[in-house]
């Protein structure tokens, strides 16, 4: 028995041992994402109606959408306003004045009257004067999707979400959290989102009537504009006072208008819509396009569409291609040919030659002759472009770092004219 | 519960394995003494195997008495060893490791030496670590206890790094790795042994993903970091040589 006792004495010495020690211990594990909090800063609808007016020019630093009207280049600083530019010597382009509108994405012009939306307005304003323009009508809410920014409504009481004051942060959350999205998280004590640092960069802004990025298309007298949901129309058969009309809904999420002739090429994320608009204020459906989910701005030439897609955006592509179609047959356009790119963004046609902008890529000046051999005659490399409007032998570009133009006589050898470079702040 | 009657069970068989060996002792009438291994002892008629496997045969009336003394391994004070372990590791969850010690004995009871191991833990990493150990006796059968530190190497499995992130780690950070604790030792010839210990192992580590722009596809510049801190109870078996 005292043998046997000794004998165990170890084994029951380290079993008690090892019974309090495993009572204390713990495991960690935790996933640590560097982000940033969002905390909505809001403006007073007052305020923000009150501040459209011509100021002096003054630096780029978010080039946005892009049009031209007459000698003008009127530049989109995105939610600021607009910059005008004298473009009377491409070589030698002048910012001569600077529109001032809060939340000011989109714009196109008819008879001297621009037409611009301004947070959840339109307002249209008499241009002829850049130096003095003036308000004419405001169309108040008709914008409502603008109330919303990065998921956050605005307030009311406290008027419009018009920035937010940013903060650094680390998102942790424990390994294998089923709950964990990793992408977003709302914090409604203080109203604030907290967004993974995912991105340094903006996603391009919507730019051009005539560049494929326009979310505002202006035919005759009638103007469309992409809402949630569908297309808002509005008459400006009265140029001054612009005049709601319907909403009609399209089962899309449209992300371009590209007006030809009198029809409306939507591009969506899921395809290319068309709609006959014979009766301005009550497009028809007429034929479409399906493609893999991405972003797709379009141009048209006669009956010849150009769609770029672009893998990897905000739309969740996963393809990078130029789609040229046969629209001759509106109600069933057709697929031609599929050419492979690297990171397609704005497109832009005149005749038969073709400019696709490829982001980090550079810049394509395209020979589309034979839309079934498409010959790219140059790309510039150095170049973030994102937007393009060709115009009577000048293309204007709109890149990350400015504002370029380029004498495209030559497809082979595209002259640089000028550039209106960013200033980053 | 049942990972201690394991401890139990593997604690009693290498008791069995290195049951403690005597020798039976001769002790003459005349002085002289003679030990070996008794085989026969019957009518007067004692037979003897001595350790150079000699047979010795005597008369029972020669003999003062006969008396079994124990034999001690034969321990040098100083000179290399290797050790080579294997258990579990149970806290939150389970897991094994493995470990391979070289060093240097002195004093008998003093070993000093550096090792590397497999730990296959909820994440994988290898251990590099100095290893110290201290026997409290020179008997046959002792207790020792042992403590080291060094640096853990994460070397993820597919499956682990994939229940964080969908891609495999940019960078692997290595970080602290502590154990300690007590075992029981059984010493079988010269310095050889078999050992079972229980104690308490640590090994923290990162592993980090580089974020990428979800508009560019390419690379921030900055990374999402995930942190392991495991502690752990281990127990293990080992032999020595």
């Amino acid at each position: 028995m005292y043998v046997a006792s000794t004998r165990m004495l170890p084994a029951a010495l380290l079993a008690v041992y090892l019974f309090v020690l495993s009572s204390c211990l713990k495991d960690k594990c935790s996933n640590s994402i560097p982000s940033k909090v969002y905390t909505p800063v809001f403006t007073s609808f007052e305020s923000i109606r009150s501040a459209v007016r011509s100021e002096s020019p003054r630096d780029i630093e978010s080039p946005g959408k892009l049009y031209l009207y007459g000698k003008y280049i009127y530049l989109n600083e995105l939610n600021k306003g607009i910059h005008v530019i004298d473009n009377t010597n491409p070589s030698s382009p002048q910012k001569i004045a600077f529109i001032n509108i809060p939340g000011n994405v989109d714009l196109v012009i008819k008879d001297n009257v621009m037409y611009a939306d301004s947070y959840i307005d339109l307002v249209a304003l008499d241009v002829k004067d850049p130096h003095h323009i003036h308000e004419t009508k405001r169309l108040e809410g008709v914008f409502p999707q603008r109330q919303y920014e990065l998921g956050i409504v605005s307030d009311a009481g406290q008027g419009i979400i018009t920035g937010f004051n940013v903060k650094d942060t680390v998102l942790t959350n424990l390994c294998n959290n089923t709950n964990w999205n990793g992408d977003y998280l709302y914090t409604s004590v203080n109203n604030s989102v907290t967004i993974p640092n995912k991105s340094l960069t903006t996603a391009p802004s919507p730019t051009g009537k005539a560049g494929s990025y326009a979310r505002f298309g202006l035919v005759d007298n009638t103007l469309y504009t992409v809402a949630s949901g569908g297309i808002q129309v509005f008459s400006v058969q009265n140029v001054q006072e612009p005049e709601r009309k319907n909403n009609f809904q399209v089962n899309a999420e449209i992300e371009t208008i590209f007006p030809a002739n009198h029809y409306l090429f939507l591009g969506t994320t899921t395809g290319m819509l068309i709609y006959d608009i014979s009766n301005p204020e009550v497009p028809a459906a007429l034929g479409a396009f399906s493609h893999w989910r991405a972003c797709d701005p379009v141009v048209v030439n006669g009956s010849t569409a150009y769609v770029t897609l672009r893998a990897g955006s905000n739309c969740g592509g996963i393809t990078n291609e130029l789609d040229v179609l046969n629209v001759e047959d509106l109600k069933n356009p057709t697929l031609l040919k599929i050419y492979r790119l690297t990171s397609p963004y704005g497109v832009g046609v005149d005749g038969n030659k073709l400019f696709v902008c490829e982001g980090p890529a550079g810049l394509n000046f395209m020979d589309a002759t034979d839309p079934m051999n498409i010959i790219t005659k140059k790309t510039i490399t150095n170049i973030n472009a994102y937007d393009v409007i060709p115009n009577n032998n000048i293309l204007l570009v709109t890149a990350r770092d400015g504002f370029y133009q380029y004498d495209y006589t030559n497809l082979s050898e595209p002259a640089l004219l000028s550039k209106i470079g960013v200033v980053s702040k | 519960m049942k990972y201690i009657l394991l401890l139990g069970a593997a604690l009693l068989t290498m008791q069995g394995l290195t049951a403690q060996r005597k020798l039976d002792v001769l002790y003459f009438k005349n002085g002289s003494v003679i030990r070996g291994h008794i085989f026969l002892n019957k009518e007067g008629v004692v037979k003897i195997e001595n350790r150079v496997k000699d047979t010795l045969v005597f008369s029972s009336s020669e003999m003062d008495s006969i008396k079994q003394e124990q034999v001690y391994p034969k321990i040098t004070s100083n000179g290399f060893y290797n050790i080579d372990e294997g258990g579990l590791q149970i806290s939150d969850r389970k897991g094994s490791v493995w470990r391979c010690i070289v060093g240097y004995r002195f004093a008998y009871q003093y070993q000093v030496g550096v090792g590397i191991g497999l730990d296959d833990y909820q994440a994988r990493s290898v251990p590099v670590f100095g290893d110290f150990r201290y026997d409290f006796s020179k008997a046959e059968r002792t207790f020792f206890s042992y403590a080291g530190g060094g640096m853990a190497f994460p070397w993820l499995t597919r499956k682990q790094w994939g229940a964080q992130n969908t891609k495999e780690p940019d960078k692997n950070i290595a970080g602290a790795y502590v154990h300690a604790g007590v075992g029981y030792k059984f010493r079988w010839r010269y310095n050889s042994s078999l050992h079972i210990s229980a104690g308490y192992s640590h090994a923290a580590f990162k592993t980090k993903n580089e974020l990428i722009d979800w508009t560019t596809r390419q690379p921030l510049g900055i990374f999402s970091t995930t942190d392991y801190s495991f502690n752990r109870v281990t127990v293990m078996m080992g032999l020595t040589l």
